[in-house]
């Protein structure tokens, strides 16, 4: 008997099947995958698809903080839709470029993406 | 599985989970109270020229001199900062644009709640107005 073999008092085990042998090793890692990647993917799924850049957009639009007087009135009006100031109109000629400095009262910047 | 391409326009009042629009709201509620300034954000398609439209509607907030309203068209991927005049004095322009690249990149990646939250708290920090002891003092 090598020095290295088994102990000669353990039982014998009855040698398992290529199928068993299958299931043991690629069955289960197998399952394990896929439960990970269903946990990965529960939380997307709940929420259901977002809105992304880009998009028809045909509902109310969405407004946080400072809120214009007129929609207190519930009068809500879409972008650009609402008329400017009497002043500011007067202020900015047609033919102004898209600059914020093109006009002394305000300020800011614009970005596209 | 459904893919976001499948998807129509976005339904009312989805555009933000309510989670994201209470942490927009508790931003802009740190940012007034750092800065003293009022924000206000619009998110929606804007028609025309998208500068011309954000400037109309920092015109009909409350007190628009003290005013900066951020407005964002997701639709045509514009970004819009509109600071007031007497919020001009401490937010320079430059200093707007810096906010406005922080936000288009994630805008870009579209997360649009964290790209506002991020613009807000970035824009009331430069707006809060530095005090020079040795200019203020007689």
């Amino acid at each position: 008997m090598p020095l290295a073999d088994a102990p000669a008092t353990w039982p014998d085990q009855p040698s398992i099947s290529t199928l068993e042998a299958l299931l043991f090793f690629g069955g289960i890692p197998l399952l394990a995958v896929i439960v990970i990647a269903l946990l990965v993917m529960a939380p997307s799924l709940a929420k259901g698809p977002r809105y992304r850049a880009g998009q028809e957009w045909d509902s109310e639009p969405e407004r946080l903080g400072a809120v214009p007087a007129a929609q207190h009135a519930g009068a809500e009006k879409r972008l650009g839709a609402s008329a400017a100031a009497p002043s500011r109109e007067q202020s900015t000629s047609p033919t102004a470029d898209r600059v914020s400095d093109d006009d002394s009262s305000t300020g800011g910047a614009s970005v596209t993406w | 599985m459904t893919t976001a391409q499948q998807v129509g326009p976005v339904s009312p009042g989805e555009f933000f989970t309510p989670d994201e629009r209470r942490d927009i709201e508790k931003a802009i509620a740190d940012a007034e109270r750092i800065s003293g300034r009022e924000f206000s954000v619009y998110v929606g398609p804007s028609e025309g020229d998208s500068r011309r439209a954000a400037e109309a509607l920092h015109n009909e907030l409350p007190r628009p001199g003290n005013s900066i309203l951020i407005a964002v068209d997701p639709v045509h991927r514009t970004l819009e900062v509109v600071t007031g005049a007497s919020a001009l004095h401490t937010l320079t322009n430059q200093q707007v644009t810096l906010a406005a690249l922080t936000m288009q990149t994630l805008f870009a990646a579209g997360d649009f709640a964290r790209g506002l939250r991020t613009g807000i708290v970035q824009l009331a920090q430069l707006a809060v107005p530095v005090t020079s002891l040795h200019t203020d003092t007689p």
